[in-house]
């Protein structure tokens, strides 16, 4: 009895967190202009209208050059970074790791609104490199804290076992470490890419012209209510949960090995 | 078999941070092809003197020296030393043929020479068969070997071992410390081999080094160590001693007469002639098998009557423990000792030459 009741409460919380997302798949396939339900007819017409969207395109083709570049750039700067913070001891290293990461715990507005003040200062054009640039300061220290703790794990005798037996520094990194190291590094990219796909308030502070894709939304809901919205939010979504399903398939089973 | 080089170790130092020093000016010279052990208690600084060795760790102070030459300062990649570490460190993404060709590939083999050389390696190790396996396949005994043929495959001149075999049982342990003595008589190459186990630095080296507070204690062979501690700390960390303590009175040649406050009068012998000055107080050691009793102690320079206590089995041999004063206990061991009751009033003797004169420990 008490079991049923649990498992009919855990049901309710999962719904309750993933009806917004179902309402709007389910709306993203009306045929009507305004979602209401019930729905009377159903309708791919706002694919198609997405489909001949120019704008669209654009705002995919940014958000998945920013994406990719800045999860593979912050990957590797937070591997470099993990790397020594893991492997050397020096004084003040944990307020140096401490320091590092603190980024993530500032509210992305006022990262965002700072890094308007800082870009402009210095009359810095606004557009997709000022982008990346705010969406690594914040990736780089969400790369450091999933990298450092696999670092945490790795037995530093395999690295001094290389190096006896004659590797360089360089080669033990890509023989060795990097092995060791990899369900790590595509964790990192592919959640770093999640995170940057879907942010939104630091890509609308940094950017004029050249628009990411939550831009677009925004900027469709804003001017009028526009239903392929609906359509982009299924597809962002569908993408998003896969990639972030990969990142997590990829962190456990290197936890596993 | 593979070319052996002498070592020198001098003033050897290492400081952690300011206040930390955990080698401490050692000096050591090891013959080429020598089965060395450095033994001792945890944070005795035997791992770090090894790893300086290998290069793995920078010298403080001092210098090493492989057959005469200056290594202080060469990166481990660029020494002709391999170390074997106790987790065996074997890559786990990679094969285990793979893994021992590793330092073969390094220096230049092609794929399928370093492929050959290996399968050479695991046929000696008497694994022929598990080449294409990964390491988290292997049992420990395995990985073990593994391990030991990835390092002696690089053909170095000197094998560090940091305790291999800490990770298996008894039984497989006792078959391994037989087969790494074995296998470094066959290969004729200098082995250090760094251990807190007193059973196998006994069992294995053909000399060891006591250490302590990142000094040598003493260094001696197995016979001499422990037939002969020169002080309280080796008498009691190789085998059990029964250490006592006692005031000169007289002293003639490498005789010494002490009064005891149990025994009376001890008589002790200082073959290793460690300076003893008349009225000051010494301390000296007795093995629990050299100690007689009841009719057997008839007849020794020293003794006195106890109280048994307890008994401990060690299998071989009986062990128990007898009170002298209300204070103060003693080991004694041999086949008899079962025999006895508890509570039973002992006699126990041992002689002269069993009692040996131990050195300040101050010095």
């Amino acid at each position: 009895m008490g079991h049923a009741l649990l498992h009919l409460l855990s049901f309710t919380i999962v719904l309750a967190l993933y009806l917004p997302i179902i309402t709007l798949i389910v709306f993203s396939f009306t045929a009507a202009r305004y979602p209401f339900f019930p729905v009377k007819s159903w309708s791919l017409k706002w694919y198609e209208a997405l489909w001949k969207d120019q704008q669209f395109y654009e705002a995919l083709t940014n958000s998945i050059i920013v994406s990719g570049l800045a999860s593979v750039v912050a990957t590797v700067l937070g591997f470099l970074a993990a790397y020594s913070l893991t492997r050397s001891t020096f004084r003040g290293r944990s307020a140096l790791t401490g320091f590092m990461v603190i980024p993530l715990s500032v509210p992305l507005v006022l990262l965002a609104l700072s890094l308007r003040v800082y870009f402009a200062t210095f009359q810095v054009n606004f557009d997709l490199f000022t982008v990346f640039l705010g969406h690594m300061v914040y990736m780089v220290p969400l790369s450091i804290l999933i990298l450092r703790g696999r670092f945490q794990g790795f037995p530093w005798s395999h690295e001094e076992a290389a190096f006896d037996l004659g590797a360089g520094r360089i080669r033990t990194l890509f023989e060795i470490v990097l092995p060791w190291m990899m369900p790590a590094v595509v964790g990192s990219i592919l959640l770093n890419f999640t995170f940057s796909f879907d942010e939104f308030i630091i890509a609308w502070f940094l950017t004029n012209f050249e628009i990411t894709l939550p831009i677009k939304i925004w900027t469709d809901l804003l001017m009028n209510y526009d239903p392929k919205v609906n359509v982009i939010g299924t597809i962002v979504f569908l993408l998003s949960v896969s990639v972030a399903f990969l990142a997590m398939f990829s962190l456990r089973k290197g936890n596993q090995s | 078999m593979l070319k052996a080089k002498p070592i020198e170790l001098i003033g050897v130092t290492k400081r952690f941070g300011h206040n930390v020093v955990a080698v401490d000016h050692f000096n050591l010279s090891i013959p080429s092809g020598e089965f060395l052990t450095l033994l001792g208690p945890s944070g005795c600084g035997k791992t770090t003197l090894l790893r300086m060795i290998a290069g793995l760790e920078q010298v403080s102070l001092g210098r090493i020296m492989i057959d005469g030459e200056d290594v202080t300062g060469i990166p481990p990649n660029r020494r002709d030393t391999s170390i074997m570490f106790q987790d065996y460190a074997l890559f786990p993404h990679k094969t285990i043929l793979e893994n021992i060709g590793f330092g073969l590939k390094l220096r230049g083999l092609t794929k399928s020479e370093y492929r050959k050389r290996a399968q050479e390696m695991l046929d000696f190790i008497q694994l022929p068969d598990i080449g294409k396996r990964r390491p988290s396949q292997l049992s420990g005994g395995q990985k073990q070997r593994v391990a030991l043929a990835r390092s002696l495959v690089i053909e170095p001149s000197v094998l560090l071992l940091d305790e291999p075999l800490g990770a298996l049982d008894a039984n497989l342990r006792r078959r391994m410390q037989v087969e790494l003595k074995r296998l470094q008589r066959d290969v004729g190459i200098t082995f250090i081999y760094v251990t807190h186990d007193q059973e196998e630095a006994l069992s294995m080296s053909d000399r060891i080094v006591v250490m302590r507070n990142g000094q040598a204690e003493q260094i001696g062979t197995p016979d001499e160590i422990y037939r002969a501690p020169r002080t309280e700390f080796v008498a009691n960390f190789i085998g059990q001693c029964n250490v006592l303590e006692g005031k000169v009175v007289e002293i003639s040649d490498s005789l010494v007469l002490c009064t005891h406050e149990a025994f009376g009068q001890l008589k002790a012998v200082n073959p290793k002639g460690f300076s003893v000055k008349l009225g000051s107080t010494v301390k000296m050691a007795v093995r629990p098998e050299n100690i007689a009793i009841n009719d057997g102690a008839r007849g020794k320079e020293n003794g006195a009557t106890v109280i048994k206590r307890d008994q401990i089995f060690v299998g071989s041999t009986s062990r128990c423990i007898v009170s002298v004063t209300a204070g103060m206990e003693f080991i004694v061991e041999g086949p008899r000792v079962a025999e006895l009751a508890n509570t039973e009033k002992v006699q126990i003797g041992w002689s002269a030459d069993d009692l040996l004169v131990l050195a300040d420990e101050d010095k």
